[in-house]
């Protein structure tokens, strides 16, 4: 994470007025963040928070009532500064009548890109979501997880360096969710700055570096997740193997530093990783699932207390 | 032909106006500064409202550089883009039912047209053009009112407008892509449309080979004469010279050609249904009955000014002075044609026509040729030849283009009236010089240019509209744009007071008060208030009728539905006043989209 | 909800339809026709068809109109509003294609609306017509007008008014124009307007005129239609004028002899038929014009009975009143000359005094024999109503110059009128086509004495009539050969032969023969008469001068007798005044 900041808001408010002028809704009160290049950053709230709010205004679909947001060192009103950034909307935004390809077509000459680049761009990209199947149907037909991906095509078909992610994985299945959180982190890898806001704290707490969490349009907390979660006066020790004769002197050199034994006992695996493991097996093995076969599945999320199939009685 | 205003050449049109007036371009400028100049005000003011004078300001100045700055970095592939996306979107929304519609509305057409008229070839091109304007006109606000709203509604606009796209670009976009989808349906249009006309109209007679007398002369047989069988209720009169080939003689507007066939006759179909005559107009100016010249004939109670009189029998006289001839030509003739309003004050000899003269006379040396007569044919287009060879009054041989054209080119026409009590009536477009026919099609393919002027037009309008408001209210918007552009000559009139019946409150209280347009209201403070505010209401509507369109005048159907071929002059002025739509309407487009919350 | 009640309640509910649908079919039912079974329909069907209510009862349906009236989506009234401003455009700017085709939109939007139809025929026939200047062009669209209103009549198959407006387009425009001899012969000619099969006379339009009036005339006496606002006694007379116009204008074009009797003794008969049809006089009740002549005898017979109760009562009164005369009055009276207005009014007076009325003769009847006032009573009551009756058939009959044109079919029938019509033709003939004037000279004399001698044998028919202003065209005429043959009515000779200086005095309003006119008077009358005839006339002198209107004693020849009455006193008084001067 490098120190350039390539978004920042200043005293950024929001105050919706009716049409004689009189306030209405105060969505957001003087907001001041900084993003810097190549983090995945996060702004959490309830419904209602401003977080949406915040990425519009950003985005210079919103006019601040006051202060301002700044992209790469332009005011967000500047269309100029949209060459650099890509945009996927909580809701499909897109044409319904285009196809896959047409849509990416369409966007890619809204960036003024030579046909030959643009080409194969849409081509990569399409390949990137995993659409190939369906490039030619029109997008009206596509379920929701791969209107999703589309839309996270075009978020990207100028290949750009911040990226801004509204309720990425909202309404999708664990497999899409995981599919989006993969995405995530490989931008990251790529150097690319991500923003999200989301109010899902699972998802946000997988991929994020800082988090933002806004209430009632006030920032409330900022800072790096790992930070914040961090349980600071508690260690945890996880290992393989353990005789019960090691668990047990383990508790006794606890004891002996006076320290708080919590709990000694098998973790668990997150459900997640226990339905994404079945679907897959499923998929490589079709048929009914036996002890045999989910033995052979394996994998380093059981350990060895873990039963058998659903039939069996744990021994 | 009906020539209210003249067709200036384009250059004066566009550069110094009619003599009195302003060039168009001048009039575009100031247009568009008094429309900028009142969306800036209008701007600065919400603004301040808003959030404070000096932000407002600030937010003002920021919003005006910043789109001329903007306006700078318009990428065509970013416009072409987003046409084609609006070609996609008509498509989808099955733009092509109309051309349905169009077909429904020919196929009925028979039911209520019929060639029985004396001029069948008028009244159906002017139907065919007349439905395909309105359709035009009618998809254009239909496809341009909602497209944009619709965006917005669904939000994909959000998806458009994070891409470094300018606003102007969208506006233009639109206006482009709509543009396109509305010429392929007016190409069809046209094509469907001529076809149904020429079908329509076409046919042929049967000639009764043993009903036709033979014409002999001194004893040789000449020919042959006689008529043709009652077709689409006509007949035509024949004319066969020894060979048996001639021509049906000219009745309703066409001719048919006539070939020997064996032992009967060949007829061709109907030749010379639509015609393109290219007319050369000169300047009308008169002489009252006492020889004082003068700028019109008088009046004889007619409520349609277009024509005026001169006196039979009198020194009154309509002088045409042409420009432009060549003195030094090769023709052997002068091809005029002139158009005769007779008016009667006694019924003189019931069935005989009333004589007139015409003469020639050159109008820097005075030189004139001699009178000839001719018989006035009411309303009609009289096509005389005159040979070049003339005698002068005193029966000395003159030339007409040597002696009687001056060297700069310069003709005068003079007609006059010869029966005493009888007046005929003209206007400026009643006399002109023939020049060689233009192709009928390719007039058919002008007059159909100026109807996708009038939709270009509408298009942009409708687009423009909807950057602000949403879809209904767009289409409203830009329905009352066309309506009051049909009515524009009407609107602009009330604005300035010319007609009867005072402004929008004075006409109110006159429909409560049921007291028609001539009635005097009196005076009264009443009456003083009511035509205070009217002033303020009509200075309004001046502003507005500048910036309508006049639909009226840029019809040119009248063009085809008469015959006569349209000026390329015309044609370059009516595609100039679309451009100058489309770019100050992109303009004003731009701006309202640039300070449009859109996610709002 | 149990299935069981769902079940029952569907079925109770298709029970109530399926009753329902009975008394539906029971009203509802349209009638059918062909094959062998041919219902009437259901009850609405037999109303709608007893009072005629159905479309297809006004006249004939017609899918584009239909259509058309469909298509403006209920935007009808507005629809026509627009094309009925826009055909007033198309006729400011003469653009009359324009305007025809959109009197056709007009008609198809609004079939069933009279007005429309009539406003706009007579717009065509006789506004646009004439804005036209050549005739064919001119025919071209009285036609048009005459169509477009027969369409109506397709439309509006029984409405009267259409009926008598094409009588009258095809009657009058054609016939009375100034164009009518082009306007006729285009009118035989076009095949357009007249049945394949019809013969030459039947394309005369005069003869389609009374077709369409008798027709109008059959719509009011079958009771399908009223006859609304318009006059009886013009609307009946209507087939009756168009068969005398055609017999005047065939004898104008060149047929005489049985054919043209035919065609008066046609026109005679049907006037008369009209006289005795009973109509509605403007007084509310129903009289006959042929009943004139019954009432005037029944009103003799009763003032002579009123007189024969009290015999030589009436001299006794008229005695009395003249002995009661004030000396003003009397003065008033006896005055010739410029009469002040105080003298005319005691002047009038006088005259009232003196005449003696049935009322006042029976009032003293009455007053000296009070045994036989009841009866006089009676009697005046009578004589009232005969008079009131009278009147009404005078004013109803002034409407239509009933008696004239009764008087002129009679005049018109007899040998001498016939062949005074044809020798006039004639003479036109060899005088303008062969130029023999002399010959013409001669046939013009002839016809001039039939005609007189036709004046004097027909009765009621005054020299002051239209038949005088036909005549005095051929005077006219006469005057002009004369003119050529360097002649004149002046000459003695001429004029003493001439018999018709009555009829020229009354019609010879160019004043082309008053200088032949006041030699003749001169030779036969004695010297003032030269001067009042010479000065500007006081038009209350020629009144009593010159046209005696009818008096109450129904003296019919009061005028005929009234000049000769004067000529003969003037003559007589003639030498003698020439001798005293």
């Amino acid at each position: 994470m490098s120190d350039e900041v390539v978004l920042q808001t200043r005293a950024l408010s929001k105050v919706y007025r009716d049409f004689w002028g009189r306030q209405k809704v105060r969505a957001l009160k003087a907001l001041d963040l900084n993003v810097h290049r190549g983090e995945v950053f996060g702004l959490l709230g309830p419904n209602g928070s401003g977080k949406t709010t915040t990425m519009k205004l950003v985005l210079g679909l919103l006019f601040p009532t006051e202060g301002e947001a700044v992209v790469f060192g332009r005011p967000a009103s500047d269309v100029a500064k949209n060459e650099r950034i890509g945009y996927l909307p909580e809701e499909s935004y897109l044409y319904r009548f285009l196809t896959a390809e047409e849509t990416l077509d369409f966007y890619g000459r809204l960036f003024d890109m030579p046909a030959d680049v643009r080409a194969q761009r849409v081509d990569a990209l399409i390949k990137q979501v995993g659409l190939d199947k369906a490039r030619k149907r029109p997008l009206q037909e596509y379920s929701k997880g791969m209107t999703r991906r589309i839309g996270l095509a075009q978020a990207l078909i100028n290949d750009p360096e911040l990226i801004l992610l509204d309720e990425p994985t909202s309404g999708l299945d664990p497999i899409g969710t995981r599919e989006m959180k993969d995405m995530i982190l490989e931008l990251k890898k790529q150097g690319k700055t991500v923003v999200m806001c989301s109010h899902l704290l699972a998802d946000v707490q997988d991929v994020c570096d800082r988090i933002a969490i806004l209430h009632q349009g006030e920032l409330k907390e900022l800072g790096r997740v790992d930070e914040l979660l961090t349980i600071a006066d508690v260690t945890q020790i996880r290992g393989r193997n353990l005789s019960t004769d090691c668990q047990n002197e383990i508790r006794d050199v606890i004891a002996r530093h006076h320290g708080e034994l919590l709990s000694m006992n098998n973790p668990t695996t997150t459900l997640e990783d226990l339905f994404l493991d079945i679907v897959r097996d499923s998929e490589a093995r079709p048929g009914r699932r036996t002890a045999s076969v989910a033995a052979a599945a394996g994998g380093d999320a059981a350990t060895s207390d873990e039963s058998g199939t659903p039939d069996q009685p744990a021994s | 032909m009906v020539l209210e205003r003249q067709i200036l050449p384009y250059l004066q049109w566009l550069l110094y106006g009619e003599p009195g007036g302003m060039g168009a371009l001048l009039r575009f400028v100031l247009v568009l500064l008094g429309v900028g100049l009142a969306a800036l005000v209008i701007g600065f003011l919400v603004a301040a409202l808003r959030y404070g004078f000096a932000r407002g300001g600030d937010m003002t100045y920021r919003t005006v550089s910043g789109g001329f700055v903007e306006l700078l970095h318009t990428r065509w592939r970013r416009v072409w883009a987003l046409a084609m996306l609006a070609v996609k979107e008509a498509r989808r929304r099955r733009v092509l039912i109309a051309l349905g519609v169009y077909l429904v509305i020919l196929l009925f057409a028979q039911w209520f047209l019929s060639t029985d008229y004396p001029e069948p070839a008028r009244l159906y091109l002017s139907f065919v053009l007349t439905a395909t304007t309105y359709l035009m006109l009618g998809i254009g606000l239909l496809l341009s009112a909602f497209s944009l709203p619709s965006d917005f509604k669904t939000k994909t606009i959000y998806t458009v407008v994070t891409k470094p796209v300018r606003a102007g670009e969208i506006v233009m976009g639109r206006i482009l892509g709509f543009t396109i989808v509305g010429t392929v349906l007016l190409a069809v249009m046209a094509l469907a449309s001529y076809v149904f006309v020429i079908r329509s109209l076409d046919h042929t007679h049967e000639i009764d080979a043993a009903a036709l007398k033979t014409i002999n002369i001194g004893g040789e047989m000449r020919g042959y004469d006689g008529s043709t069988d009652k077709e689409m209720g006509h007949r035509h009169l024949i004319e066969l010279d020894a060979d048996r080939r001639g021509l049906a003689e000219q009745d309703r507007g066409h001719v048919h050609e006539i070939l020997p066939d064996g032992e009967g006759y060949d007829v061709s179909g109907a030749l010379g249904l639509m015609k393109a005559r290219v007319p050369k107009y000169g300047k009308l100016a008169f002489i009252d009955r006492n020889g004082a010249k003068k700028d019109s004939g008088i009046s004889v109670g007619y409520e349609w000014k277009y024509r005026s009189f001169i006196d039979g029998n009198t020194q009154a006289a309509a002088i045409w002075t042409f420009d432009g001839l060549d003195p030094n030509t090769e023709d052997e003739s002068l091809e005029l044609a002139l158009i005769v309003r007779v008016f009667r004050t006694h019924k003189g000899v019931i069935g005989q026509p009333i004589t007139g003269s015409i003469k020639f006379r050159n109008p820097e040396t005075g030189q004139s040729s001699a009178e000839s007569s001719f018989l006035a044919l009411d309303q009609q287009i009289d096509e005389m030849s005159f040979a070049r060879a003339m005698f002068d009054p005193d029966d000395n041989p003159v030339d007409l283009f040597e002696d009687l054209v001056t060297d700069d080119g310069r003709l005068e026409v003079i007609v006059q009236c010869l029966e005493g009590g009888q007046y005929f009536g003209f206007a400026q477009a009643d006399c002109y010089i023939r020049q060689p026919e233009g192709d009928p099609r390719a007039n058919f393919f002008k007059v159909n240019l100026s109807i996708w002027v009038q939709m270009v037009i509408v298009i942009a309008i409708g687009v423009t509209v909807s950057t602000l408001v949403s879809g209904p209210v767009a289409m409203l918007f830009t329905a009352s744009f066309i309506l009051l552009g049909f009515f524009r000559q009407f609107f602009l009139n009330v604005a300035t007071g010319q007609e009867y019946g005072g402004g929008p409150l004075e006409s109110l209280v006159r429909l409560v008060t049921q007291k028609n347009v001539m009635v005097d209201l009196g005076e009264g403070v009443g009456v003083t208030i009511v035509k205070s505010i009217d002033a303020v209401f009509q200075g309004f509507m001046w502003c507005v009728g500048q910036l309508l369109p006049d639909f009226r005048s840029l019809s040119a159907v009248a063009f085809a539905a008469d015959g006569y071929n349209v000026p390329w002059d015309r044609v370059w002025q009516d595609l100039t006043l679309c451009g100058a739509y489309v770019v100050g309407l992109s303009i004003l487009g731009f701006f309202l989209l640039r300070t449009r919350e859109v996610a709002r | 909800m149990t299935p069981n009640n769902s079940l029952y309640r569907k079925i109770a509910y298709l029970g109530g339809i399926v009753v329902l649908l009975l008394p539906l079919f029971w009203l509802g039912q349209p009638a059918t026709r062909g094959g062998d079974e041919q219902s009437k329909g259901g009850v609405l069907e037999q109303l709608r068809d007893e009072y005629e209510l159905g479309q297809a009862d006004i006249g004939a349906i017609d899918p584009a109109s239909e259509a058309i009236r469909l298509a403006t989506l209920g935007a009808r009234g507005i629809a026509t509003s627009l094309l009925w401003s826009k055909v007033n455009h198309y006729k400011m700017t003469e653009d009359w294609t324009g305007m025809e085709a959109t009197l056709k939109q007009l008609a198809k939007l609004q079939p069933y609306f009279i007005a429309v139809w009539r406003y706009q025929s007579w717009n065509l026939s006789y506004n646009v017509s004439v804005e036209l200047d050549d005739v064919k062009d001119r025919f071209f669209y009285v036609k048009e007008g005459i169509k477009y209103l027969k369409e109506g009549i397709g439309y509006n198959r029984d409405n009267p008014y259409l009926l008598d407006d094409l009588g009258w387009f095809i009657g009058n425009k054609i016939g009375r124009a100034d164009e009518h001899e082009q306007y006729r012969t285009l009118f035989k000619a076009d095949d357009e307007l007249h049945a394949p099969d019809a013969r030459p006379e039947q394309r005369d339009n005069w003869i389609v005129s009374k077709d369409w009036y008798q027709r109008a005339v059959n719509v009011i006496d079958a009771g399908r239609k009223s006859i609304g606002t318009k006059n009886p006694t013009i609307f009946f007379s209507n087939p009756a004028k168009s068969q005398i116009n055609y017999a005047e204008a065939i004898e104008h074009e060149g047929a005489f002899g049985e054919r043209a009797r035919r065609a008066w003794e046609t026109a005679a008969r049907m006037w008369r038929n009209y006289g005795t049809r009973e109509m509605m006089s403007s007084f509310g009740v129903l009289i006959r014009l042929e009943d004139r002549e019954r009432w005037d005898q029944e009103l003799k017979d009763l003032i002579a009975e009123l007189e024969s109760l009290a015999p030589g009562l009436r001299d006794q009164m008229e005695q009395e009143a003249e002995d009661g005369l004030t000396p003003e009055e009397e003065a008033a009276r006896a005055k010739t000359g410029e009469l002040s207005e105080e003298e005319r009014v005691l002047r009038m007076d006088a005259e009232e005094k003196l005449q003696i009325t049935p009322q006042k003769l029976a009032a003293r009847i009455a007053k000296d024999n009070p045994e036989k006032a009841s009866t006089v009573r009676r009697l005046a009551n009578e004589i009232d109503a005969a008079n009131k009756r009278i009147r009404m058939i005078d004013s109803n009959a002034g409407v239509s110059n009933y008696e004239y044109w009764r008087a002129r079919c009679e005049f018109e029938q007899t040998p001498e009128a016939l062949k005074a019509q044809e020798l006039r033709y004639q003479a036109h003939i060899l005088w303008k086509e062969e130029g023999q004037q002399r010959e013409a000279k001669a046939l013009y004399e002839e016809a001039f004495d039939l005609w007189a001698k036709a004046f004097a044998e027909t009765e009621g028919m005054p020299v002051d009539s239209a038949t005088g202003g036909d005549i005095m065209v051929f005077v006219e005429e006469y005057g002009e050969l004369l003119d050529q043959l360097e002649l004149s009515l002046a000459d003695e000779e001429l004029g003493d032969k001439f018999p018709l200086w009555d009829l020229v005095e009354v019609n010879d309003q160019t004043r082309a023969f008053t200088e032949a006119l006041t030699a003749y008077k001169a030779r036969v009358n004695a010297a003032p008469k030269d001067r009042e005839a010479d000065s500007l006339i006081n038009p209350s002198e020629a009144l009593t001068d010159v046209y005696t209107p009818r008096v109450e004693q129904g003296d019919d020849d009061a005028d005929g007798e009234a000049e000769p009455a004067e000529d003969e006193a003037a003559a007589d008084d003639g030498p003698a005044a020439a001798e005293s001067e």
